[in-house]
């Protein structure tokens, strides 16, 4: 039987390899308890921040190239969510070291944990194979559901941890049950070749009506469904924000979600076109199921961490948008929007985490009244992260909408545009409510708050200038998208 | 096709009537004399002083879970031991990688004091500590 | 070999454990369940493996044990970390989080 070994350029795979490095190196520090587990912290950003270093770098190079015997996608698609997915890491860190405190034992696991959820997300993206998004969406999955639950000591915590670990694992189960349905019907796992084999010449071929196929893709459609919180299957995405430590709900709302969209990207938009128009369909109604409900109930919310949960899941509406519009604009405008996206939502968390006072987190958005005056660098950031997420210009947020609506005119989705639109509208009105509770109100009671932390003014002040940079320079960030779907293309 | 699962098919009848069979005739013939000595889950031997469903020490489930995980890794090292001979020293070196991230693994367990089954007083001391978030 | 009947087989193990998830509401048995809707994908791999005449899909069963093991492992842990605070794992009666 002849074997070969595969070549391996390990110089490709340097982001990877640096994560894993990272974690291994943070894993042995552990075990010392002499070591301040703040520099572990600090390990994970460093880490992290080499990876990004060397993401960058693959991508200005251009490379675009398999390994593994094409399991394994090294193109600017890839890359391009490596960077968010970095962004985002080295975001929450910051924000992590000071909320968790500084001689907490508990911290090593904590950033084992949150490397561990990255590597998953990084071979999500990277995988040019179902099996490897299983498995990336996995080991990210299985890190969340500990982190959720982190804090042992507080009962919402582990109940949080309880329902994402139930509702998680039985999206992984409908999602692998859809990869063996679809490799039954069509032969292979490896992702472009599914795809190719769903039309002869211009002509769809019989794998685009077989029902296993179909049955397979629907399944597929449920598992990334519940991952992304679209609606309606995104009841346990307000629980687990709201029981789960800040600082994990704001890493949730982020990487995660955009590693889901990443897997779902890089198999729908190629294939939609290629199945009935029906698949269409059920995204477009997704997507504005999605948009609506979310916007709809964060309207009654009175917890900001619930608030933020909601309109968490209506941004996967928005960007469901790019994904039904199936065609190119549409990939990149949703890469570029998930970007935004994470910055901006970390962002708003970290004001929540910054609003503390000595007896715990101040969650209630009548605890904000006054604040705008009282607290001026906190109220500052927290309007800058909300109008962005409302998407007025010039904040990154407006950006994103910007491009998505676009791509969903150029693909005919008029109605789908008329919804985004509608629902964009409503969003600002519980957006615009927090800010005028800061600056309008009078407080009910006097809070003392907690000095800021430095950490997370860093991450806070990081945050704001990408979201103004991307707001007035769309193109730094547009371009890259572009020419990382362009180059998937050829 | 189908009819090669006949034989099947009249065994699980047969098996069926058989239970069936000998649980009504012994029904039928048994005297029905009930003492409390019948009741007790081993007649001859020692009895029971409490009921079966107790907590126990979260010690054996620890352990159990920590074996559980290493053994699963042993799938990976079946298919592996096979192609060996033709795979060579890349082979090797790729499962010496594995084996090693996994040694990490367990000497974090050993570190944190999981793998011992009588606690030191400071191993306890250091656990609770880790468990209440302690500020140095 | 027919694969439609190891296919229907799997899909009837898979609906047992998607009702069981819907149904039950004890933990331990919802995950039990879960389990189980991932033994009904491993035994559609092997099966579709063997009529392809490859020998992928019984290579990614091995992986699907793997994380199925870490899965029960992060699971239970998570289950008793509950079971501390309530003294119930009855799913209908963890619900503080609510709004």
């Amino acid at each position: 039987m002849p074997l070969e070994i595969p070549d391996i350029n390990w110089s490709l795979l340097m982001p990877q390899l640096v994560i894993v490095s990272t974690l291994l190196i943070v894993l042995v520090f552990d075990m010392f308890d002499a070591i301040s587990k703040k520099t572990l912290g600090w390990m994970t950003i460093v880490g992290a921040g080499i990876a990004l270093w060397s993401s960058i770098d693959l991508l200005q190079a251009g490379t675009d190239q398999t390994q593994f015997n094409e399991m394994f996608r090294i193109d600017s698609y890839s890359l391009f969510f490596n960077i968010i997915f970095l962004v985002s890491t080295i975001l929450v860190a910051l924000v992590s070291i000071s909320y968790l405190g500084s001689g907490d034992k508990k911290q090593g696991p904590y950033y084992l944990l949150i490397l561990l959820a990255t590597l998953g997300m990084m071979l999500m993206a990277a995988g040019n194979e179902l099996i490897i998004v299983f498995l990336g969406l996995e080991l990210m999955s299985l890190s969340l559901y500990v982190l959720a639950s982190y804090f042992r000591e507080s009962p919402a915590s582990s109940e949080a941890g309880m329902k994402y670990l139930l509702l998680g694992a039985f999206a992984s189960a409908f999602f692998l049950y859809g990869i063996a349905l679809v490799y039954g019907a069509a032969g292979t796992t490896n992702i472009p070749e599914i795809i190719s084999k769903l039309s002869v010449g211009d002509q769809l071929s019989l794998l685009s009506e077989s029902p296993l196929f179909l049955a397979g893709i629907f399944l597929l459609i449920v598992g990334f469904g519940f991952k992304v919180a679209i609606v309606p299957f995104h009841q346990w995405a307000p629980d687990v924000y709201e029981g789960a430590p800040t600082t994990i709900a704001a890493f949730i709302s982020a990487g995660p979600k955009a590693a889901g969209f990443a897997a779902f990207l890089t198999i729908f938009v190629d294939a939609l076109p290629k199945l009935p128009t029906q698949a269409t369909g059920v995204i477009v109604l997704l997507a504005m199921l999605t948009m609506t409900v979310g916007n709809v109930i964060a309207i009654a919310q009175t917890n900001i961490k619930r608030m933020l949960a909601y309109s968490s899941i209506a941004h996967a509406g928005y960007v469901m948008i790019g994904l039904a519009a199936a065609n190119p604009d549409g990939k990149s405008s949703a890469m570029l929007y998930l970007f935004i996206y994470c910055v901006m939502n970390i962002g708003a968390f970290g004001v929540v985490i910054m609003a503390r006072t000595a007896d715990g987190e101040n969650l209630m958005i009548s605890d904000y009244a006054g604040l705008g005056f009282r607290k001026p660098l906190l109220a500052m950031f927290m309007t800058l992260m909300l109008l962005s997420l409302a998407g007025f210009p010039p904040t990154a947020g407006f950006v994103g909408k910007l491009y998505v609506f676009k791509s969903a005119v150029e693909a005919r989705h008029y109605w789908l545009v008329i919804f985004g639109a509608i629902n964009t509208a409503i969003s600002a009105f519980y957006y615009l409510r927090v800010v005028v509770t800061m600056y309008m109100r009078e407080p009910e009671e006097e809070l003392e708050f907690k000095p800021y932390p430095p950490t997370l003014v860093i991450g806070l002040v990081l945050a704001a200038i990408g979201i103004l940079l991307i707001g007035i320079l769309p193109s730094l960030l547009l371009d890259q998208a572009q020419s990382a779907v362009q180059s998937a293309l050829l | 096709m189908l009819f090669n699962f006949a034989n099947v098919l009249i065994f699980l009848i047969v098996g069926c009537i058989f239970v069936v069979l000998n649980l009504t005739v012994s029904r039928l013939l048994h005297t029905k004399l009930f003492s409390g000595e019948k009741n007790i889950p081993y007649e001859c031997g020692e009895d029971p002083i409490g009921d079966t469903r107790i907590k126990f020490n979260t010690r054996f489930y620890v352990i159990a879970l920590i074996f559980l995980i290493f053994d699963v890794e042993v799938v990976f090292l079946l298919p592996w031991a096979v192609v060996f001979r033709d795979f060579g020293l890349f082979a090797f070196l790729e499962m010496l990688v594995f084996i090693t991230i996994l040694l990490v693994g367990l000497a974090y367990v050993w570190a944190k004091g999981d793998l011992e089954w009588i606690r030191s007083t400071q191993l306890e001391v250091q656990s609770i500590q880790r468990e209440e978030g302690y500020d140095n | 070999m027919a694969l439609q009947y190891y296919l229907i087989l799997s899909a009837l193990l898979f609906t047992i454990g998607v009702i069981g998830v819907l149904v039950r509401r004890n933990a331990i048995i919802i995950f039990m369940c879960i389990e189980l809707m991932l033994n009904a994908a491993n035994l559609a791999f092997v099966a579709i493996s063997r009529n392809l005449g490859t020998a992928e899909g019984q290579l990614f069963v091995f992986f699907v044990m793997a994380v199925a093991a870490a899965e029960v492992a992060i699971g239970l842990a998570i289950i008793v970390s509950v079971f501390k605070h309530r003294e119930t794992i009855n799913v209908d009666e963890v619900n503080s989080l609510k709004g």
